[in-house]
């Protein structure tokens, strides 16, 4: 069960990444330097089953992402300004992607809360975050990126 | 022809990403606006000649279902189609979004053919671009 559910939210991140930003995620070949600054955004859904979703990134990963998702160019004062805007919007449509893989049913309803950001600006947010049982390390475009799924029946 | 379209969303992030997978679709627009909830929209509808909306659900202040209840009971706005551009997935909700009027739905994410293709089916005819 664990393991399905681990699978689940990396494809659902995954398939959002690629969709959206058209970034690859992939398992990390080496240990990436973990980010000094990081975000960490999360949403919780409730329904049949219910949980929350959580990404935790560096903000140069957050700055690639959001020039990606909005077309611009990492330069622009856009992909600063909006980098937690972005950051947050993964999450909320990888919720999406995995809700209905979550279902037992299509005709199931989830509630799901508005995606909350915290900064973090030292590496102590990153360590305390991947200590955590069931966090995977993704290498996201050559950027470290960890989710999580937690769920209660 | 080009149709004027309006943005319902939140999250500035994702009416950018909204706005650059219409124009990569091929859908010729003639003019954006954007709104960050469904009360700023129901305001540029009435000053604004817009063909069409592209909405999400949950925004705060008033989300894209009571934007689309208000504008089924306006008979200046009640003619213009709505697509709800969200990451619900349930099939009861959708069921129960096209009974309050919405005309199309895409869930999120989403790429430039399932806009269009949505936008197609709502409008009928799509002037593409890139054909």
């Amino acid at each position: 069960m664990l393991e399905t559910t681990e699978n689940l939210i990396v494809e659902s991140l995954s398939e959002t990444l690629e969709t959206m930003a058209f970034m690859t995620a992939m398992p990390p070949e080496e240990e990436a330097p973990k980010p000094t600054q990081s975000v960490l955004v999360d949403i919780e859904f409730n329904g049949p089953t219910s949980g929350k979703v959580e990404l935790l990134g560096g903000t140069d990963f957050l700055k690639t992402l959001t020039a990606n998702v909005m077309g611009i160019d990492e330069d622009d004062e856009e992909a600063q300004s909006k980098s937690i805007d972005a950051f947050k919007e993964l999450v909320n449509t990888t919720c999406g992607v995995l809700l209905p893989r979550l279902a037992s049913s299509p005709a199931d309803m989830f509630d799901v809360t508005v995606p909350q950001a915290h900064e973090f600006d030292n590496t102590q947010g990153w360590d305390n975050f991947v200590a955590q049982e069931n966090v995977t390390i993704l290498d996201v475009d050559d950027y470290p990126v960890a989710v999580r799924l937690s769920t209660t029946e | 022809m080009a149709y004027n379209i309006l943005i319902v969303d939140d999250s500035a992030a994702m009416r950018s990403v909204i706005k650059r997978t219409v124009e990569m679709s091929g859908v010729e627009v003639g003019q954006y606006y954007e709104s960050d909830s469904g009360k700023t929209a129901l305001e540029v509808l009435e000053k604004e000649w817009i063909d069409l909306v592209l909405a999400d659900i949950n925004m705060p202040v008033m989300n894209g279902i009571e934007m689309t209840e208000r504008m089924a009971e306006s008979d200046s706005l009640n003619s213009i189609p709505v697509i709800i551009v969200s990451t619900e997935a349930s099939e009861t909700r959708i069921k129960q979004l096209k009974e309050k009027g919405i005309k199309g739905y895409v869930h999120k994410p989403f790429t430039p053919e399932q806009i269009r293709n949505e936008i197609t089916k709502v409008i009928g005819v799509c002037h593409a671009g890139n054909d």
